[in-house]
């Protein structure tokens, strides 16, 4: 092998008898065979003994956290986007293991780019323990995990989607195989046998018994592409809303609005807290609901205020919607001895159980609406008796909604209702 | 404060960017004397700007000897709680902190000028005052802490109160 304009020239820093100085060397002769200059490769790599190849290559060079070598790389080469420029990622079988997942990510995406994982079998740096990427024959050896599989690097990388992935053991192929991982558009892999003299083995042929075959696998894909495009601003998309409605709104005013998953209690909390702002007002609406979104309790709270809000919280509601039992178990926590109580009629008897003080208006809300229209039927009662915002602000909030003939019924639906 | 950087890739400079404690070629280094002399310089560099990425809101009120420290979601309930605690008279301050870390000196001397400081942060034990105060907190230190749910208005003024 002969020294090429690639490589610095300065001492390799490896350990004598050490494998990665072999790859070093074959990938610079690669590098030259595929007609790339300094200035178009960039080195990245991260801890480890993998981590020490900066200094040997004249080239552009990131260095970053360990495992964290391919995430960096996806990065470089999607921000340089450049066909001419090759992003060349270096790690060990140690750092593989501890950020497979961004080799997996870089792989089902296809981007532009060669890995080279140099496996010696073991975390070097830090005395030779197993890693992830330790062969089932070498932890035979060491007696060592044995009921633990490794991974195989080469066939997970296939399988994510990378365009190439390759195993190579023979040091005469490295450079070929090197060269062709190069000439790859999109995700390239090549895991290479690297003797590790500290830890592993003394000669080549005690570690050529114990690594995986040679394989090559391919899919046939295109490199992943990014259309970006300068000066996008996604605000522009937005529209304003208009705030040309009236309010009559003397204090600020904190509404609960209770129901069940699936009954549209978000939606329209969001709809009358958004006609609250075209009415002029400052308003903040919060959600809460079980983590299995679609079913049991779901419940929001919308404030509407004259005055900036700060505190996003409902300490005393002035009005609570309650419109289903799921509901109610949690609004009766929030009722406070000044709130007005808006119910479903269906829980009259529950909530004369509770025996709360409070002034409860009951409304056929869920037979006139239905459950998911029951909410926003109620809410715009609520409008219609106390005039606190204009109806027409929440007419106008639903009119470009894709629901916005089911939305507009259950509004209408209010003036159905016959209080109890 | 941080210059326009040369792209990595380009074509007339090699780029080398570094994570790790490096020298001035940008190489990985444990602790050489170049390496070392980076660092420091850097670590001097931060402490040197300090006034110039500290950001906060002191919302003083003449004549008060209390101040409410807090940052984050937890803030907002602050600013409630100053507009209620000044209608019933009360002298009230705030300081509504920014830059959380390094605190810087500034931060100090405003605390300083105040009889009761009351910390309000949304953690179980109070990280920010132990920072700022140690363990050991003074008597004349009051914390308000909560998690689970927003800290309340009310919450902080009971606190105050008592």
């Amino acid at each position: 092998m002969t020294q090429n304009n690639i490589l610095t020239g300065i001492k390799m820093p490896f350990c004598q008898g050490c494998g990665h100085g072999i790859i070093v060397k074959n990938l610079a002769n690669a590098i030259e065979n595929s007609g790339y200059s300094e200035n178009d490769i960039i080195i990245v790599s991260d801890i480890g003994c993998s981590g020490l190849v900066d200094p040997l290559f004249n080239t552009h060079s990131v260095h970053g956290l360990h495992g964290r070598a391919p995430a960096l790389g996806v990065g470089v080469s999607l921000g340089l986007d450049n066909p001419e420029k090759k992003v060349i990622v270096f790690q060990g079988d140690g750092g593989v293991t501890i950020g497979l997942q961004h080799v997996l990510e870089a792989a089902r995406r296809n981007v532009n780019m060669t890995l080279v994982v140099m496996n010696n079998l073991l975390y070097g740096m830090t005395g030779g323990q197993i890693s992830g990427l330790s062969t089932q024959k070498f932890k035979e050896q060491r007696h060592f995990e044995l009921d633990v599989p490794p991974f195989d690097i080469v066939k997970l990388a296939h399988i994510s989607g990378a365009a190439y992935s390759a195993r190579a053991t023979s040091i005469k192929s490295f450079e070929e195989i090197l060269t062709q991982a190069l000439n790859v558009e999109g995700f390239s892999i090549v895991e290479l046998s690297s003797l590790c003299t500290s830890y592993a083995y003394k000669k080549l042929n005690d570690l050529l018994e114990v690594i995986e075959e040679p394989e090559i696998l391919e899919n046939k894909r295109r490199p992943l592409k990014i259309n970006f495009k300068e000066g996008v601003n996604l605000l522009e998309s937005l529209k304003p809303i208009d705030n040309k409605y009236k309010n009559g709104i003397t204090k600020r005013l904190g509404i609960v609005i209770a129901g069940s998953a699936g009954g549209g209690v978000q939606s329209a909390a969001t709809l009358l807290a958004t006609a609250g702002l075209r009415c002029g007002l400052n308003t903040s609406m919060k959600g809460e609901y079980p983590v299995t979104v679609g079913t049991g309790f779901s419940i929001a709270e919308v404030i509407l205020s004259k005055e900036k809000i700060n505190y996003t919280g409902l300490e005393n509601p002035d009005t609570v919607i309650v419109v289903s039992n799921d509901g109610l178990k949690l609004a009766i926590k929030r009722i406070s001895s000044t709130s007005v109580v808006i119910a479903d009629e269906s829980l009259r008897e529950e909530i004369e159980n509770y025996k709360i003080s409070n002034h409860v208006v009951y409304g056929d809300f869920n037979k006139i609406s239905g459950k998911k229209g029951a909410a926003l039927t109620a809410i715009s009662f609520w409008i219609i008796k106390n005039n606190n915002i204009d109806l027409a602000a929440l007419i106008e909030t639903v009119s470009n909604h894709r629901l916005s003939a089911e939305l507009l019924l259950s509004i209408e639906n209010a003036n159905k209702i016959n209080v109890n | 404060m941080v210059p326009p950087y040369i792209p990595v890739g380009n074509d007339k400079y090699k780029v080398r960017l570094n994570s790790s404690t490096h020298n001035n070629e940008g190489l990985i280094k444990k602790n050489d004397p170049e390496s070392m002399a980076n660092t420091k310089r850097l670590n001097e560099k931060i402490i040197k700007h300090l006034d110039e990425y500290t950001f906060f809101d002191l919302d003083h009120q003449e004549y008060s000897e209390e101040l409410i420290v807090s940052y984050g979601v937890s803030a907002e309930a602050c600013k409630d709680v100053v507009i209620t605690l000044r209608e019933e008279n009360k002298k009230i301050s705030f300081l509504n902190i920014k830059t959380l870390l390094p605190v810087a000196p500034e931060i100090l001397e405003i605390i300083n000028n105040y009889k009761k400081i009351i910390v309000v942060e949304e953690n179980l034990n109070g990280i920010y005052s132990n920072i700022l105060f140690g363990k050991n907190t003074p008597s004349n230190v009051k914390q308000v802490n909560k998690i689970g749910s927003l800290i309340s208005p009310s919450e902080i003024i009971k606190v105050i109160n008592s």
